[in-house]
């Protein structure tokens, strides 16, 4: 067994006990959706088109990620660093998306105090969206990091934690999506 | 130098020449269901309960497509392979079980307060200034 | 000028109020500050500063926790002493020594502490000082971890204690339940204490949790597939399993807690919200919670049972089969720590019945116990009394257990003091009981000699028969209607039983004063209770195949492992060889040695746990610049480990040899003595 494998067999087990806390984050959700509380519901809140938007640009983001797997698999430090940049920029444009949905809600005087529902939607989404933005900081550090020296065993380690972490956080956000927006709109 | 053995060593991707492909097909599987579910409930094409259930399999499938095409997980038939498949498979019973068994309970305990959420917010629109 | 901004809520006004609270912190402030001074007296400050604080060698680093642990347990028995004498003086016209808002107090440091900081602290422990041994590894898998989790867990404990100090503590009971613990009937900062303190070390917890089954599944030595490890592993990996699982949703719990109180969210409020959720969840991390605990303690026994019977343990595959089942069944039961709160009927019997249903596995391992000492020669060495200890009030409490788990007598019995009974039962007989056996067991392994026997079972019958004084009253009065948390009754028919069960705690002290007298007096005496050969017991598994104290590096040569009692086979095929009988074949020094790689010290997971600390500290006041500064300092420590590239060193072959070539010298010598 090399430590390599054993830190990805690791990170991976670290994985799982975040899918345990989204589990307990969307069981909240889904006991107090209907806390509305005399607020607004989803169907009075939520954009579906302007969601989808968000979702392909999460969905192409976890793509460009596993491109920046590959290239690194033929050793061409560029390409990785490139496909790094395109999934940071699309990381970003999506928390940019998802800080404007937060500031529009705050604004219309739907923030998180407002309601049971609101409370759950800002901590399910809003922790989603802290491990994009954990994600997104990484990918910067590990970008710096191969500029720097290359690809290292070390950071070719780093990248394909990273990869995990990216793609397990677009797995998260199909169930956001399908159980918070769509359900929602229902 | 060339990464490519430390990658080899790491058993994170499949073996051969066709990763380029799995990504791509993911990714397209990936695309073609979130569309599908997006269109479902815009045009909302089923009654209500059924489109619950609709949605709910394509989330599950793009899971699936995802796991198989993104995290290639159960491509190589290693013991480390086997040992994270069964991780997960554990952990999505643990998950099951915490949010169908919450999920459960919550629902026959609100079934017997006095006030459902839902007459809650009838009430509280009823009251003046809310 | 707004000195809120600088202080947040921090004011003099906030010091102890009454007597017996000033008691509790100055006692804190004279342990810390004579801990402090012993260290300054020797002159150890540099030495404990290089060999432990920054070690990341998990013997050391177990040996911490459970000092740690035992600090905690005086503070806890305190409490629980103190609630004794309340709960004996307060009938009718009197009124105790302390106030009820101060003995509500009480009872929650108590539980939250003995559970978090005492048992945890000793679970992982154990686990750190023996899991790597027991599977032939010479590390964990991710030593950095390890450590950084340990101080976490300090850190958690510190918080929990300068509630002692500085402000109150949470009245909320263990687990804090709402409405009571939300901002609106709880404003101080008693139940934010609780929380941050719980979650830094629950977060420790975790990455524990991570790293030991990571170790157990890839660790192991060439050989030892899943179905020839040695028991207590089987049960820490079952345990973990369940920390690792289990764990996140305390973290939701908690956090979802302290945003309501912080920053007037509704998830437990009115307002849409639901406190039932909060019960919920919390549950469903408290249950396997229970067996996180206990299953360790199993597996101890299992270890024990075997050795001490000179017979190898019974039904080998069966006790794993049924730490499965536990570790499944542990996770759809929770519910049955709120059967009255209004669940339907159906809901109340399927949970239930898979209650009842975890007494199974459970009876299977017992039956397996009591078969391995059938027909074995038994040697009655303190581990074995704490073992028949537990036989008998285990199956006592596992059957209270199974009255409570029908929910018809649980609408009886439920929030009396028949239930503190019935988990007090499990929890010091089964959790407590067994980590002692194992503390007595492996000792000889960690510091080189054994513990002092006599004292070693004047502090077990001290124990037994406190704990049946203080806990037999206590299934008496349950049934006789008295409610749990009670500062204060009315009924003087139950005083006399209160102050049975004061003096059954005032015996379990003495029990606890023995165990302190045996440490000093097994140090005195050390060198007539050396352990020179490595196998004080006569063991069966890895950890006695190595010399005792065991060398940093654990294993000179990683062994190779044929059979379930590896060094037991070993033993058994070389009886003429006494040099292999006694020393096992690790010291060897015809076998060819190789460069052996360790992990560095590092001083990065204790400035990672002083920032959470104050992290922490900052939260719980409200003191807003504390909490940034220690965020950017606690992320900046991470990020330097991460791209520090010197983390190991090398011990080389020929130090290996020199050093086992010693320990064959002194084993000889003394053979010859």
């Amino acid at each position: 067994m090399n430590k390599d494998t054993t830190t990805i067999f690791g990170f991976w087990v670290y994985l799982m006990t975040d899918f345990v806390l989204f589990a307990s984050l969307f069981s909240v959700f889904a006991v107090l959706r209907s806390g509305t509380f005399g607020g607004p519901s989803g169907v009075d809140i939520f954009s579906l088109p302007f969601v989808f938007i968000e979702t392909c640009l999460l969905l192409t983001s976890s793509f460009t990620a596993g491109l920046s797997l590959i290239a690194a698999r033929y050793g061409k430090k560029i390409h990785v660093v490139l496909s790094l940049i395109v999934t940071a920029l699309l990381g970003l444009a999506f928390v940019a998306m998802e800080v404007s949905e937060f500031a529009k809600l705050a604004l219309e005087g739907n923030d998180w105090t407002r309601s049971g529902f609101l409370s759950s939607y800002f901590a399910l989404v809003g922790t989603h969206g802290l491990h994009i933005v954990l994600g997104l900081i990484w990918m910067i550090a590990l970008i710096v990091a191969i500029l720097r020296k290359g690809l290292t065993r070390s950071n070719t380690r780093k990248l394909v934690l990273l990869s995990l972490f990216w793609h397990f956080l677009d797995l998260i956000w199909i169930f956001i999506f399908t159980i918070v927006y769509l359900f929602g709109v229902i | 130098m060339n990464t490519n053995d430390y990658l080899e060593e790491m058993h994170v991707l499949p073996q051969g020449t066709h990763m380029l492909r799995s990504y791509v097909i993911g990714f397209a599987v990936s695309l073609l269901l979130t569309g599908a579910a997006f269109f479902l409930v815009m045009r909302h094409v089923f009654p209500s309960p059924l489109l619950i259930i609709a949605t709910l399999v394509l989330a599950l499938l793009q899971f699936l497509a995802q796991v198989i095409y993104f995290l290639h997980l159960g491509a190589e038939k290693t013991r480390d392979s086997r040992e994270k498949l069964w991780i997960l498979a554990c952990t999505t019973v643990v998950v099951g079980i915490l949010v169908v068994g919450s999920v459960w309970i919550m629902f026959t305990l609100n079934d017997r307060m006095m006030m459902s959420p839902q007459q809650m917010n009838q009430y509280m629109n009823g009251q003046s200034g809310l | 000028m707004d000195w809120s901004l600088l202080f947040g809520k921090l004011s003099w006004g906030l010091l102890p109020e009454n007597a017996v609270a000033w008691g509790g912190a100055t006692t804190m402030v004279v342990i810390g500050l004579g801990l402090i001074g012993l260290v300054a007296y020797f002159k150890a400050w540099g030495p404990l500063w290089r060999n432990w604080l920054t070690s990341l060698d998990p013997k050391r680093i177990g040996v911490m926790y459970i000092v740690v642990a035992l600090i905690m347990f005086v503070r806890g028995a305190a409490d629980a002493v103190l609630m004794r004498i309340q709960q004996a003086t307060s009938v009718g016209s009197a009124h105790g020594i302390v106030t009820a808002s101060h003995f509500q107090e009480i009872f929650s440091a108590h539980g939250s502490i003995m559970i978090f900081f005492v048992a945890m602290g000793i679970m992982f422990g154990l686990i750190n000082l023996i899991v790597p041994l027991q599977i032939g590894a010479r590390d964990v898998a991710f030593p950095f971890l390890n450590s950084l989790s340990f101080w976490l867990f300090v850190a958690g404990a510190l918080i929990i204690n300068l509630s002692l100090i500085l402000g109150d503590f949470s009245t909320a009971g263990w687990l804090s339940y709402p409405p009571l613990s939300e901002l609106a009937y709880s404003p101080t900062v008693g139940v934010d204490y609780w929380l941050w303190s719980l979650q830094i070390s629950g977060i420790g917890s975790l990455l524990s949790g991570i790293n030991f089954l990571v170790t157990i599944l890839k660790m192991r030595c060439k050989g030892m597939s899943l179905m020839k490890m040695p028991m207590f592993s089987w049960t820490v990996l079952g345990s973990m399993w369940l920390v690792a699982v289990s764990f996140p949703i305390l973290t939701v719990s908690l956090a979802l807690l302290t945003l309501d109180r912080t920053f007037g969210m509704h998830f437990f409020t009115a307002g849409g919200g639901n406190m039932m959720m909060y019960v919920n969840l919390i549950w469903a991390w408290g249950h396997p919670e229970v067996y996180v605990l206990v299953l360790p303690a199993f597996g101890i026994f299992s270890e024990v049972v075997p050795v001490f019977s000179g017979k190898k343990l019974a039904g080998y595959a069966s006790m794993v089969y049924s730490v499965i089942a536990i570790v499944f069944l542990s996770f759809i039961v929770w519910l049955h720590h709120f059967f009255t709160m209004g669940a339907g009927a159906d809901v109340n019997a399927f949970f239930g019945i898979m209650t009842a249903v975890i007494a199974i596995p459970t009876g299977v391992k017992m039956f397996n116990w009591i078969f391995t000492m059938y027909h074995g020669r038994i040697r009655f060495f303190t581990p074995m009394m704490w073992y028949m200890g537990f036989v008998v009030l285990f199956t006592l409490g596992g059957v209270t257990g199974v009255v409570l788990a029908e929910p018809v007598a649980d609408y009886q019995l439920h929030n009396g003091l028949f239930l503190v009974a019935h988990f007090h039962t499990m929890i010091v007989s089964g959790v407590l009981f067994g980590y002692f056996a194992g503390l007595t067991y492996w000792f000889p392994k960690i510091f080189g000699f054994k513990l002092d026997e006599k004292w070693g079972r004047r502090a077990f019958w001290n124990w037994l028969i406190g704990f049946i004084l203080a806990f037999g009253p206590l299934y008496v009065l349950g049934f006789m209607g008295a409610t749990r948390r009670l500062d204060h009754y009315t009924d003087p028919s139950w005083q006399p039983l209160f102050i049975i069960a004061g003096i059954g705690a005032a015996i379990i002290v003495l029990g606890f004063a023995c165990q302190l007298i045996q440490l000093f007096v097994s140090i005195k005496n050390r060198h007539q209770a050396l352990d020179t050969t490595g196998d004080p017991w006569n063991g069966r598994t890895l950890e006695w195949s190595i010399p005792s104290p065991a060398p940093a590096y654990n294993f000179a040569i990683l062994p190779m492992v044929e059979s379930r009692d590896e060094y037991w086979q070993l033993k058994a095929h070389n009886e003429k060889d006494v040099a292999i009988q006694a020393t096992g074949k690790t010291i060897d020094i015809r076998r060819e040695y190789e460069d052996i790689t360790m992990p560095r010290n590092t001083a990065a997971g204790f400035a990672i746990g002083a920032a959470t600390f104050f992290f922490g500290f900052g939260f719980v006041w409200h003191i807003w610049w504390l909490v940034i500064v220690s965020v950017i300092a606690g992320t900046a420590f991470l990020i330097m480990r991460t791209f520090d590239e010197d983390t190991e060193y090398i011990i080389r072959a020929g130090e290996v040899e020199a050093n086992e070539r010693r320990l064959r010298d002194r084993f000889i010598t003394m053979q010859n003595v």
